[in-house]
């Protein structure tokens, strides 16, 4: 067993027993990609950072139903990624204008060429960050629900109380505009 | 499109955004009023126990203090409301031994004997209810503090992680106990300033000590089980390839084996592999293994080998023979085997080389190289074969007689 997943656990394992210490420890381990998966969901840094203290509010509440077989990661992803949907449901009481099941013709999407999009290998983290914000809230919720954090579309309609047909086409438009940013290189790649 | 998927998966997947140590001090503020970190009810026993030291500190003060001829010029009231004072403290916790000690200056202000003994009698008694002369509300007070004992808990250094079985020297140097529990039942107390050797049994280890008057509880260690090392060989050895193979195979699955033979030679580092036995009799086999929580454990077996190996070699043959498999001679196993050798045939009688081959495609044909003859028939000669790269465990020279038989 590495030492990491070890010392993990032993983590886990204070923050079971409500220790302090422990909870900061994993609250720094995690901070800098749950604070990434906050702002996937928000506009500005303080409403991530609200997000990631109500997330780990209940992550530590929640904690000791943690089973220590799966990857704690995606237990603790999930979480904070659910709290940032509550969170934007909170605040709007339509936060996320879904389009209609109607909506979804997957053939108007008239996406580049595959070969081209090949060429692309990477994209900056920063970028694509900065792509997925300019996104609407509908498209850029089902973006990150699908691709990001890889829910189905059958949970993430339950989630977002939407229809799977509204998620496959709020999906659809938001990988198309984001290969419209790519296209006018309001994002480029290396 | 998919690709698009990709591409923001592969580029966001590993995206994390800088440690900010404020964001701690907010969440924790939040955990406080959201997870507050109960008092066990010992420290509430401390509390009391504190509180009592307290009183009997008092009342053993002007136990002496009546005894002194000073006192006998002290205000008997301002006794009795010092008394008084000390019992309020306690009782009223919000209160500040200083908030006290003001209230008891006014009152004795107030009385009419203003003599300089009462003075510093009352300079006396307050140093006592406040030894450090601390500010501090009496609820932060603690029996640690009263007693002269460090507000600061040096856990022990040790390992995060031990195994089953191992035994380990815990040191406690702080001049408090500490206890030691586990969640395998097991509960030591390990005194003020003193090491205990503790064998370790499988579950989380906690440590337990009381400071400040709060029972504090972190997390030691975690002690995992032993995975028994074992495995198992197959009953009946094979030849492959030229060679005797005899499949040992980890009867568990680890994280990583090593096969070792009795002279410590690393045989393999799989969980099964083929080993070569190459003389009849027992052959000392250990396997070690680190289980994939960590702990090692190792076994040693014998393995028998019913017949010893001699490179697979016939000890007749026929020359004169038209079946080429029987007409000339050379060792099985190094057709098989791939390796470079010199084979010899020795005539017994003389010690004389009559044949020499490096090639496996120059076996020996029964012709004696001095004479140009074919040997005698039912006569056997010698062969040895020497080799340049041989397996763990394997001799390079090897040796047998051959004889002709006629056709």
């Amino acid at each position: 067993m590495e030492t990491k997943k070890v010392e993990l656990d032993l983590i886990i394992k204070g923050c079971i027993q409500n220790e302090r210490k422990a909870q900061e420890k994993l609250f720094a381990m995690f901070y800098g990609k749950m604070l990434s998966v906050c702002f996937r969901y928000t506009i500005d840094h303080d409403s991530a950072q609200e997000i990631l203290q109500d997330g780990f509010i209940k992550v530590f509440e929640k904690i000791g139903t943690f089973d220590f077989k799966g990857s704690f990661e995606g237990w603790l992803r999930r979480i904070i990624a659910n709290t940032a949907i509550d969170s934007i449901r909170k605040n709007k009481k339509k936060p996320v204008l879904f389009e209609n099941d109607t909506d979804f013709v997957s053939e108007i999407i008239n996406p580049m060429e595959d070969a081209e999009i090949e060429s692309f290998k990477t994209l900056k983290a920063e970028i694509a960050m900065e792509a997925i914000k300019k996104l609407s809230p509908a498209y850029k919720t089902v973006f990150n629900l699908y691709v990001l954090e890889e829910y189905t579309h059958k949970e993430i309609a339950e989630i977002l109380g939407i229809s799977e047909g509204t998620s496959k086409s709020n999906l659809a438009k938001a990988k198309q505009n984001l290969q419209r940013m790519i296209e006018t290189k309001l994002v480029k790649f290396d | 499109m998919n690709n698009i998927e990709e591409i923001f998966r592969n580029s966001l997947k590993n995206i994390e955004a800088p440690y900010d140590p404020k964001a701690w001090e907010a969440m924790s503020k939040r955990l406080d009023q959201k997870l507050p970190v109960k008092n066990p009810k010992t420290s509430f026993k401390w509390t009391w126990f504190a509180s009592g030291l307290i009183v009997i500190a008092v009342a053993s003060y002007f136990a002496i203090q009546k005894n002194e001829p000073k006192t006998i010029l002290a205000d008997k009231s301002v006794q009795q409301k010092t008394e008084i004072s000390a019992e309020n403290q306690i009782e009223s916790k919000g209160k500040s031994v200083k908030q006290v000690a003001k209230i008891n200056e006014s009152e004795i202000t107030q009385t009419t004997n203003t003599k300089i003994e009462n003075q510093i009698q009352f300079e006396k008694a307050h140093l006592i209810f406040n030894p450090a002369k601390i500010d501090t509300p009496i609820e932060t007070i603690s029996a640690n503090a009263l007693l002269g004992t460090p507000s600061v808990f040096k856990t022990p250094k040790t390992g995060t992680k031990y195994c089953e079985n191992e035994i380990v020297t815990i040191q406690n140097s702080n001049d408090l106990s500490l206890g030691l529990v586990s969640s395998n039942g097991f509960n030591s107390v390990i005194k003020a300033n003193s090491s205990s050797n503790i064998e370790l049994n499988p579950g989380d280890y906690f440590y337990s000590y009381l400071l400040n008057g709060k029972k504090e509880r972190e997390i030691a260690f975690t002690v995992y089980a032993k995975v028994k090392a074992d495995f198992y060989a197959d009953e009946e050895m094979v030849f492959y390839k030229g060679l005797p193979v005899s499949n040992l195979s980890s009867t568990n699955t680890a994280s990583k084996y090593t096969w070792l033979n009795d002279k410590g030679v690393v045989l393999s580092k799989e969980k099964s592999f083929d080993a070569h036995f190459f003389s009849k009799g027992n052959h000392a086999v250990t396997l070690a293994i680190q289980a994939e929580n960590g702990c090692e454990s190792k076994i040693t077996k014998n393995v028998r080998c019913e017949a010893s190996y001699n490179l697979l070699a016939m000890n007749s043959f026929i020359p004169t023979s038209s079946n080429s498999k029987i007409n000339t001679f050379l060792p099985y196993a190094l057709l098989e085997r791939n390796i470079p050798f010199t084979m010899q045939i020795i005539d017994p009688k003389t010690g004389q080389i009559l044949y020499e081959t490096k090639s496996e495609s120059e076996p020996w044909d029964g012709i004696d190289k001095r004479t140009q003859q074919l040997i005698a028939p039912s006569t056997p000669y010698i062969w040895k074969v020497n080799l340049e790269k041989t397996e763990i465990g394997e001799s390079k020279n090897y040796q047998g007689t051959i004889t002709r038989f006629e056709d």
